[in-house]
């Protein structure tokens, strides 16, 4: 059984992907990225990392995406498709999503912390905060630091008035 | 322990403190000051340190290392210098300018002393991202911008195959470490993934130092950035990669990758010296002739010895002397016209500055291998440690590709030395740029003629 759901949700985790790439509109493939980003979750809980699988959800198929999805609607004034009322178009993401649902409620149902193929790998909150910060401190650290200076290269190339400008008011 | 820790890491922290720092000092002062952080942390290198676990620090602080961080913040320093006046000229803004080179060489370095997979992502995240920015730096220049995009989207790529690999590599061998005794596993199904993620993560690598299926944003990139942007990019990020490659990865997860290897080595060589024939712009035609020269950096890789690894470096020494130079003095020329890249506009600079077309010529000279200077000894060093390995077929290739280059190399030099009645610029270096461009003619001259010292410091560091 947890084979079968692996693969299951293996597929519609690429099918999403593959979806998002090739949909025209944004917001559609920003949706799609949410189901693949939360058939990925649901992956990891199977594997034996539910810490993993929730913030998973609560960062990536949650805070970023709608970021993202504010993002466009500001960029973007959204154009009203009449054709989007039609069922049809709604069938997709309505079945991708069904799937995962089930998919999600199989897998409270079968508790994976119990019959794990890798039971001895269940990875506690603990477990993985010292992971991360007795052996990956470092490592943590220079991503802050890429973060930081991700913010400085975004500050320099999207600010609108130039530095000769400013030298010439001080 | 802390204390020791911490003084290990000494130089990434200044790197990384001056680095923010520089973001507050005025728009004057800001690039010298990245020159005295630069200059500091190469200063601090070589203070000694207790030798910590370098494993748990994820950065080795031992002597190739430290030589590997010196050099990169000797570059960092370089940069910063042949930037001042290009910055005037082109309106930078010089604190995001500096802080972002300084924080491209944290990154070199890190990758450089990367003692496990998740350093190497790391740093060549870091060095790539700060590049991202560096190459459209110029917000004025439109082929700034496309170059940066042109950089970004195969950078991408690259990192997620990388990212790729070293899960696969995980996967296999359940460990990111590079130390020890690390060998790929035995049974088949992990060999086999194993082997991928070995292939994907050598791709990545390939697409940063521009090896040859993966080569073809070099040409765009180089006639984007700026031009001292563009040296860093050549030498810098190029030398980080191949340091990676020649010392911290060890040969027994390499040696499956062989044909791979010779493949892209042997592609580069002939694809860049083809492409380089044609070009009328001097980036354009250094892009082409970089991935040559990384092409014959493989060959240090494949030959699998400690005197191929020493030959490699010490011809990453005179490629990367050469290359910033010649960026640099393309630096030094630069008006607020812009960069004099075709060779059309370098006519006649012998007469209106005789000694930087004697510099060029020098810089162009020991990129095409004439003797007496430093990249005739390079390649002989490293093409008779390519033979001695075996690989004869790649040597004569390599032989046949440096004979085409003098071409290539002297078509420029001939324009210099051609009278021209228009004297489109005339700008006077200054003094960070004559000592940079002083320096590099220095070494290129000295590792030619007398290189006994040069082999016996490589021999000192390398692992």
């Amino acid at each position: 059984m947890p084979t079968l759901l692996f693969y299951i949700l293996a597929a519609i985790t690429l099918l999403s992907t593959v979806l998002c790439l090739t949909r025209k509109n944004p917001v559609h493939a920003v949706l799609y990225l949410v189901h693949a980003l939360f058939a990925l979750a649901l992956l990891y809980f199977l594997l034996g990392a539910p810490l993993l699988a929730a913030w998973q959800i609560i960062l990536y198929a949650g805070a970023i995406m709608v970021l993202f999805l504010f993002i466009i609607m500001l960029v973007e004034s959204p154009v009203a498709d009449q054709s989007s009322r039609r069922l049809s178009r709604w069938l997709p993401p309505a079945a991708l999503s069904g799937s995962l649902l089930v998919c999600g409620g199989a897998l409270i149902v079968m508790d994976p912390a119990a019959t794990a193929v890798i039971s001895s790998y269940w990875l506690t909150p603990r477990d993985f905060g010292c992971a991360l910060f007795e052996h990956y401190g470092l490592a943590v650290e220079i991503i802050s630091l890429i973060l930081l200076f991700a913010a400085v290269g975004a500050f320099h190339l999207g600010r609108r008035y130039r530095p000769n400008s400013k030298e010439d008011v001080s | 322990m802390i204390w020791d820790a911490l003084l290990a890491l000494l130089p990434f922290l200044i790197l990384f403190i001056g680095s923010v720092s520089v973001l507050f000092v005025p728009e004057r002062r800001a690039l010298l000051f990245g020159v005295f952080c630069a200059l500091l942390a190469a200063g601090f290198c070589w203070w000694p340190c207790a030798p910590v676990m370098s494993d748990l620090l994820l950065v080795s602080s031992g002597p190739f290392a430290r030589g590997c961080l010196t050099v990169w913040a000797l570059l960092g320093a370089a940069t910063c210098l042949l930037s001042e006046r290009y910055r005037e000229s082109r309106r930078f803004a010089s604190p995001e300018f500096a802080a972002l080179v300084l924080f491209c060489v944290l990154g070199m370095s890190i990758l450089a002393a990367s003692t496990s997979l998740v350093s190497l992502f790391l740093g060549l995240e870091a060095m790539t991202l700060a590049f991202y920015v560096l190459i459209a730096f110029d917000r004025d220049n439109p082929t700034g911008a496309e170059a940066g995009l042109k950089y970004l989207l195969p950078g991408f790529l690259a990192s997620a195959l990388l990212a790729f690999g070293i899960a696969l590599v995980y996967a296999a061998t359940g460990t990111f470490t590079l130390q020890g005794n690390v060998s790929l596993p035995v049974g088949a199904a992990m060999h086999t993934i194993a082997i991928l993620g070995w292939t994907l993560i050598l791709c990545a690598i390939a697409f940063k130092s521009s090896l040859a299926p993966f080569h073809l944003w070099t040409p765009d990139v180089y006639q984007g950035a700026p031009a001292p942007v563009a040296g860093l990019l050549a030498s810098g990020s190029k030398g980080a990669v191949f340091a990676v490659l020649l010392a911290s990865i060890p040969l027994t997860l390499i040696a499956p990758m062989r044909p791979l290897l010779a493949a892209l080595a042997a592609l580069s060589m002939l694809a860049g010296t083809f492409a380089a024939l044609p070009q009328t712009n001097l980036k354009r035609m250094l892009a082409y002739s970089s991935v040559v020269h990384m092409g014959y950096m493989v060959l240090a890789v494949l030959t699998g010895h400690q005197a191929g690894l020493e030959a490699g470096l010490f011809y990453l020494l005179s490629y990367g002397a050469a290359t910033v130079a010649a960026f640099g003095l393309l630096a030094s020329l630069t008006d607020s016209n812009g960069e004099p890249q075709n060779y059309a506009a370098l006519e006649g600079l012998a007469g209106r500055s005789p000694w930087r077309a004697a510099l060029l010529t020098l810089f162009l000279l020991s990129l095409a291998g004439f003797p007496p200077l430093a990249g005739f000894m390079g390649k002989f060093v490293l093409f008779s440690a390519a033979l001695d390995a075996g690989y004869v077929w790649l040597v004569v290739l390599a032989l046949f590709s440096s004979l085409v280059s003098c071409y290539y190399y002297l078509r420029p030099v001939v324009r210099l030395f051609r009278p021209s009645s228009s004297s489109v610029f005339s700008v006077v270096a200054n003094g960070g740029e004559l000592v940079v461009l002083g320096l590099c003619a220095i070494i290129i001259v000295t590792a030619g003629m007398y290189p006994g010292p040069f082999f016996r410091l490589i021999a000192a560091i390398a692992p």
